[in-house]
């Protein structure tokens, strides 16, 4: 399968983890999700994890994200340690670098699209004039600016999740993460979904993660990454 | 100032989700509706209903009602000229005391009076009263009225008289509007007394107090007083503190205060355990909003978190979505208790109407502060523990929860 060229790192190092381990306690028995991952990732890159189920993909995103805390390793984002960080540091963080997006696109069903857009603006602290101007902009980025004030559970699976990447992007992110984002859309919406993605990372400015387990998908990320057994190896 | 903006923003995203799903807190906002309006009409019309009992309950017999009077002095003690009538500044003191509500005075004819008419004649005992009389025992006439303000006022020539003594004098009870002698002089009937609480009155003849001391000879000045209390919490108090009034006029040796007692004893148990059923079924019902709370919040930190999740990963601290939460649960409280104030409201306005009685406005606004401020803390108390789990929540989990 065809890959693009691998993309010119434009930005400085987002994040770089070292000997990154997570172990869980389960059944009485260590189960070992993540050993000694490596990775450093850079602006304006896109790179997918792939993997299959059980492989420690969506762990490994969970702790890029700041949402669990790996077992041993080290994690750094934009030169900071993120593991010596406390939960509301964490969220901090979180709000200010980070967006995520989910496989089902989970959004607030009793709020319309604008009203999901603005709660991340709200929980970072931005002012209400600025509000929906980044709003229109990360919808616009997207491609679903017509939709502002529709109603989400209205929206079409591939409409949930591009306006799910908007919510991601509304705080202008440096890493974007992606749980299997077009799990749940057919094939025309996930290819509608990479092109979104194309042209976020394509700006130079966002680095983007995208954990699936569909060789299509990840054909359209210029690096690509494989997860077995819990031990990451680049391709 | 950024900080202010955000509360501000989740409590009125919190305040829009209650709204928007107001249905599904149908049930324990209807509990909290009904129980604020319990306690609001409770707390604002005991005191209200209390005075209605305390004159409409004949079963009472009188526990309200205090007699003061002077005991007659015995055969072998000497005669005294300490004044033993009570005179209009007497019961003008005594209307003062705080759990007073009617004072009423009597005079008697030493010896019983000569009535009658055309042949019929008979000797009945003559009473004089007050206006109050008739209020304070809550009689009703068996048959015209009761002698009003004016005639006692005027000292007009009109009487009410007993039935047994209708029945002697006339044959009949119906006498209405007749004329009758008393000792000679000319009297109109106005009303009929009868019935079982009026006991030997129905062979009294009752004339105005003013008429009775210029026209009837040997006709005593006031000699016993009645005072009915505002409440049966009140009588003891008020008998403790009538000698006290009394004696700022009068030599008090030989004064008795007389009460019903045993009656007051029954009436104030059956009262406190009345008291204690209608607070236990307000404060229940209350709880219950309480409880139902307590349990939809659960239930929503249940189905919500996945939602939790989310807001956690796009950048909630603990605290927002904390106060995220007890927002809905104290909007839904507030809400609930503001609905039960209109309704408590519109409840002691249908009751004052039957009752004829309206609670002061500052019992009512006291019992409103009361209610909403028990319904806002039953909402602290309900929302507290399901908030703290969801605030708590770890994100991770919260995410992977189907």
């Amino acid at each position: 399968m065809n890959r693009p060229a691998r993309q010119q790192i434009i930005g400085k190092t987002v994040l770089h983890v070292a000997g990154l381990a997570k172990e869980f306690q389960g059944n009485g028995a260590m189960i070992t999700a993540l050993r000694d991952v490596n990775l450093s990732v850079h602006q304006g890159e896109m790179v997918a994890v792939m993997g299959s189920s059980g492989t420690g993909k969506s762990t490994l995103l969970f702790i890029l994200g700041l949402l669990l805390h790996p077992t041993r390793g080290s994690y750094h984002m934009l030169g900071r340690d993120m593991l010596r960080l406390n939960r509301k540091a964490q969220a901090e963080i979180r709000r200010k670098f980070i967006g995520f997006v989910f496989q089902s696109s989970d959004m607030v069903e009793t709020c319309s699209v604008h009203e999901n857009l603005e709660l991340p603006l709200i929980y970072a602290d931005v002012r209400r004039a600025e509000r929906p101007v980044r709003i229109d902009e990360a919808l616009k980025r997207v491609n679903m600016a017509h939709r502002l004030r529709h109603p989400t559970n209205l929206l079409s699976g591939g409409e949930r999740q591009r306006v799910g990447i908007a919510r991601a992007l509304v705080n202008r992110p440096c890493l974007i993460l992606a749980d299997e984002p077009t799990g749940q859309v057919d094939q025309a919406n996930g290819q509608r979904i990479m092109d979104c993605f194309e042209r976020i990372a394509g700006d130079g400015k966002t680095a983007i993660i995208v954990v699936t387990h569909d060789p299509v998908v990840a054909a359209r990320c210029p690096r690509m990454c494989r997860l077995e057994d819990g031990v990451l190896y680049e391709q | 100032m950024f900080f202010t903006s955000r509360f501000t923003d989740i409590l009125r995203i919190s305040i829009r989700r209650v709204f928007r799903q107001r249905r599904r807190y149908l049930g324990p906002a209807l509990a909290i509706v009904l129980g604020t309006a319990g306690l609001i009409v409770v707390m604002s019309l005991s005191d209200d209903v209390k005075k209605v009992f305390n004159e409409k309950l004949d079963l009472l017999g009188g526990a309200t009602i205090l007699q003061v009077y002077f005991e007659e002095k015995a055969l072998d003690e000497q005669w005294t000229a300490k004044p033993r009538f009570f005179y209009w500044d007497v019961l003008k003191a005594l209307r003062k005391l705080p759990g007073v509500d009617v004072v009423s005075a009597i005079a008697l004819k030493s010896a019983p009076a000569s009535v009658g008419w055309g042949s019929a004649q008979g000797h009945f005992t003559l009473v004089a009263v007050d206006r109050h009389f008739w209020k304070l025992h809550d009689f009703t006439p068996m048959a015209g009225e009761f002698f009003d303000k004016m005639a006692v006022e005027e000292g007009k020539r009109v009487c009410v008289v007993g039935a047994e003594v209708a029945r002697a004098i006339f044959a009949r009870e119906d006498v209405v509007g007749r004329n009758l002698f008393i000792e000679n002089d000319l009297y109109r009937i106005t009303g009929v007394l009868d019935g079982f609480r009026v006991g030997e009155g129905t062979r009294f003849v009752f004339v105005p107090m003013t008429t009775a001391l210029s026209r009837i000879s040997h006709m005593t000045l006031p000699v016993r007083l009645f005072l009915r209390c505002k409440g049966w919490d009140d009588v003891e108090s008020t008998a403790a503190a009538i000698p006290g009034v009394v004696g700022d006029f009068l030599y008090t040796d030989r004064l008795r205060v007389d009460g019903v007692w045993g009656n007051l004893k029954r009436v104030k148990r059956v009262a406190f355990w009345l008291e204690v059923f209608a607070n236990v079924c307000v404060i229940s019902t209350l709880v219950l909003g309480g409880l139902g709370i307590w349990n939809i919040m659960m239930a929503a930190v249940r189905s919500r978190t996945r939602e939790i999740g989310i807001k956690k990963a796009i950048g909630a601290e603990d605290r927002d979505i904390l106060i995220q939460f007890m927002t809905e649960a104290m909007t839904l409280c507030l809400g609930a208790a503001l609905a039960g104030v209109v309704l408590g409201w519109l409840v002691i306005e249908a009751v004052s109407l039957m009752l004829n009685s309206h609670p002061a406005l500052d019992l009512f606004l006291r019992s409103t502060g009361w209610s909403v401020g028990l319904s806002l803390a039953l909402g602290l108390g309900a929302g507290i523990y399901p908030s703290l789990r969801a605030s708590r929540m770890e994100v991770a989990a919260a995410l992977r929860y189907e």
